[in-house]
């Protein structure tokens, strides 16, 4: 679903993504793990589009994101870790935006923005200005922005941030029953214990290259996650 | 289907931001915002009206109609381009949804035209401003226009807009590159800003000069710009304006040729542009930046790096300083002018000690005027928004955080009042005693603002914002404090001058002001000391 072959990124003469190359199959959620710095943000801003790389290639759902932006792009949908969403549009303004954008059809938007709405309880305040949401809000609307086209991948800075825990377990669920329907997750996370449990696969970056990447038993082996990521890191104790 | 979407969006966001509409605004503000902004265009076009009067009068009689529309057509253009380019940076590019639309189905062509629309709206605002009342004022003193003047006059006004949005975009792009790569961009922001200020000032103050040498210069300046090829531009631009659809024609290519050359360079760089990121050396702390500090010191130091770190909260609360520094410097230079006055004043018979006592009175006033809008306290609790939680949680006294914000105003204000009063006293020859209550007045008077400014604010709260200019601009405690604040010594001063200027002398009701002033200012600060005030913080 989404290929990432040889990704180069600099800032100046810094390398902030090196050589990096990773492969999300369909069915597959897939975790990018990594501490602040690492590279996470640079390489999903390189994969949504929003960044231009210097070497490499990626490709979703096989159209290359810079040859075919667009089609690439309403392949996928993207969940920043801060969204800044418009304070000046109600809830149900900014769905209709996204809906818009993404070309969705008025009877299909209507029906997947008031399931996904009711099921993260933000139903009754879609109506109220974007500036009057909670942090947690604003991220829940984000989220049913997302899923309103029904994205083939979903790409996630952080997702859970924000989210209150019946949230984010009903976020859990979509991810797999997006997965479930021949769909991928790709997202970055801090939070290991989320990523050990919840991840098919696992990527591991450190100053901008990969230094690990496989199925979540093969990279954990006998270990947790935690102590795989630490040894990695260099920071056993 | 996505362009109409993003026009909207587009739209509607301007919308919101001129009319002022937010969520806790009733629906008469779009109403009111409506009125202001019509008296506002009213009054410019009069301004401009005014202006074409001045040309007309000379350059109409020599049937140079359209030298005429060609200088009113230069005024629209410069306008437009200087007022825009701000604006462009900031709608083209250094918008808040870049990642979110870049990682959308969307062109850069689609987010490009978007965002050019409402800037276009605008350069047509800017292009009409001046062009509709010259059509006015020549109808008036001319007599009847023709209908191809009246058609063409219009359709240069789209033309006009065109190479506005075309070249302000390209000042924008220039701001938006430059700003990414400078270290204190809030300052160097400030600093641009006031030097677009200083310039709009000194021409505004000086156009009626330029403006007689431009209409004594008009016959020479039309023969120059008939005879050189290299001028056909602007004389196809005021010919068109006269009726001429030759020159429109041209005009409108040209218009249309550095339009489309503009934005097809805009729409090559975008994305570039708005995802350019420098590279951030990691470097080791400066000396003396980790060393421990005291408590107060800490709160007054981030107070001083709010301020310097904001260019709306410098633009806005500190431009007084720069106003009073401005107004020592001018007294300096007009002092014979003031001793002129003085002059005149004493040979209609008026002593000089009773002149005195007035001009004490009045400068009073001035100083005072000038040090309450100097107001950065009145908007500092709401400008900590959600990171009050940072203070609330730290263990300090809510006191302690009132003390930074009003001591940093008084630090802010102090020097500036100290200089604007020891000028005025040098330059009015004020005796000695009349000297010490000015600055006295002066120095106690800010440290009231500055107090009063923090109990304001603590009142009247403004914490949730989504844009810092909110509780700056747009805050009943700013409001209150400043309009409180300038209108506050005069009142005094008019008090002094209709009623007790036969009991006493100015010093000594400066003095007892000094008194009222100091006794209020020692209430309140125990008051923003209180238990209560501490509950108050804690609310927030």
């Amino acid at each position: 679903m989404l290929i990432i072959e040889h990704l180069t990124k600099k800032y100046g003469e810094k390398k902030a993504v090196d050589d990096l190359s990773l492969h999300v199959k369909p069915g597959t959620i897939y975790g990018f793990i990594g501490h602040n710095g690492a590279g996470k943000t640079t390489t999903i801003k390189a994969a949504t589009g929003i960044m231009s790389f210097d070497e490499g290639r990626i490709t979703v759902g096989g159209k290359d994101i810079i040859a075919d932006p667009i089609e690439c792009k309403k392949l996928f949908a993207y969940i920043p870790d801060n969204p800044d969403l418009y304070s000046y549009m109600t809830g149900w303004d900014y769905i209709s935006f996204i809906s818009d954008i993404y070309e969705v059809p008025t009877g299909e938007r209507k029906e997947l923005a008031e399931k996904y709405a009711k099921e993260f309880e933000i139903y009754d305040k879609l109506p109220n200005q974007i500036s009057t949401y909670s942090h947690g809000m604003k991220q829940k609307l984000a989220v049913i922005s997302a899923l309103i086209h029904k994205p083939k991948l979903l790409i996630m800075d952080e997702p859970f941030v924000g989210l209150d825990p019946i949230a984010a377990h009903k976020l859990k669920l979509i991810m797999r029953e997006i997965c479930d329907e021949g769909g991928a997750i790709f997202f970055s996370t801090h939070v290991l214990e989320v990523a050990e449990k919840l991840c098919d696969e696992i990527a591991i970056i450190k100053d901008g290259k990969l230094i690990k990447a496989g199925k979540t038993d093969e990279v954990t082996g006998d270990s947790s996650l935690e102590t795989v990521f630490l040894e990695l890191e260099g920071n056993e104790n | 289907m996505r362009i109409k979407a993003l026009l909207k969006k587009n739209l509607l966001a301007f919308l919101t931001s001129i009319s002022g509409k937010n969520k806790k605004g009733g629906k008469g503000m779009p109403i009111f915002m409506a009125f202001i902004w019509f008296l506002v265009i009213v009054s410019v076009g009069f301004a401009f009206a005014g202006m074409a009067h001045a040309l007309s009068s000379v350059v109409l009689p020599l049937g140079l109609d359209w030298l005429y529309y060609t200088m009113i057509c230069i005024v629209a253009l410069a306008i437009g381009i200087i007022f825009n380019a701000f604006l462009a940076s900031s709608m083209i590019y250094n918008t808040k949804d870049n990642d979110l639309l870049l990682s959308m189905p969307l062109t850069a062509n689609e987010i490009v035209f978007s965002r050019v629309c409402p800037l276009f709206l605008l350069s047509l605002l800017y292009s009409a401003l001046p062009i509709i009342p010259a059509m006015i004022v020549k109808r008036i003193e001319a007599g009847r226009l023709k209908a191809a003047e009246i058609v063409l006059s219009i359709l240069i006004i789209f033309c006009l807009a065109l190479i506005t949005t075309a070249l302000s975009s390209l000042l924008g792009k220039l701001i938006a590159s430059i700003s990414k790569k400078l270290k204190n961009k809030s300052v160097v922001t400030t600093f641009v800003i006031l030097l677009f200020l200083g310039i709009y000032y000194y021409v505004y103050f000086n156009i009626n000069t330029y403006l007689s040498k431009l209409v004594e210069a008009s016959i020479m300046l039309g023969e120059k710009i008939e005879e050189n090829w290299y001028f056909a531009p602007i004389r196809f631009m005021g010919h068109a304006c006269t009726g001429d659809v030759l020159s429109f024609l041209f005009f409108f290519l040209l218009s249309a040729v550095i339009f489309g050359a503009v934005y097809a360079f805009i729409l090559a760089s975008f994305r570039k542009t708005v995802t350019a990121t420098e590279a951030v050396a990691s470097g080791k702390a400066k000396n003396g930046e980790m060393k421990k500090k005291s408590v107060d010191a800490a709160l007054l130091k981030k107070e001083a790096k709010r301020f310097v770190g904001s260019s709306a909260y410098m633009l806005n609360c500190g431009l007084g300083i720069i106003m009073g520094l401005a107004a020592s410097v001018i007294l300096i230079i007009k002092a014979k002018d003031v001793g002129n006055i003085y002059s005149t004043l004493l040979a209609m018979g008026i002593g000089l000690s009773q002149i005195n006592e007035y001009v004490l009175i009045v400068a009073e006033a001035v100083v005072c005027l000038i040090a309450a809008t100097i107001d950065t306290a009145a908007p500092s609790i709401s400008l900590e928004g959600e990171n009050i939680s940072i203070l609330k949680t730290a263990p300090i006294k809510a006191k302690s955080v009132f003390k930074a914000k009003y001591v940093f105003e008084i630090l802010l204000t102090l020097p500036c009042v100290a200089v604007m009063s020891t000028v005025i006293s040098a330059v009015m020859s004020f005796d000695a005693l009349s000297a010490f209550s000015l600055v006295l007045t002066a120095v106690i008077y800010t440290v009231f603002h500055s107090v009063n400014g923090v109990s304001l604010n603590l009142l009247l709260p403004k914490m949730e914002w989504s844009n810092e200019a909110e509780p700056i601009k747009a805050s009943t405690s700013v409001m209150v404090s400043l309009l409180g604040g300038m209108i506050f010594f005069p009142l005094f001063a008019a008090l002094y001058v209709f009623v007790l200027k036969a009991c006493m002398p100015a010093y000594l009701f400066l003095l007892l002001c000094d008194i009222l002033l100091a006794a209020a200012t020692f209430a309140e600060i125990k008051w923003l000391g209180s238990a209560k005030c501490e509950k108050m913080f804690k609310e927030l």
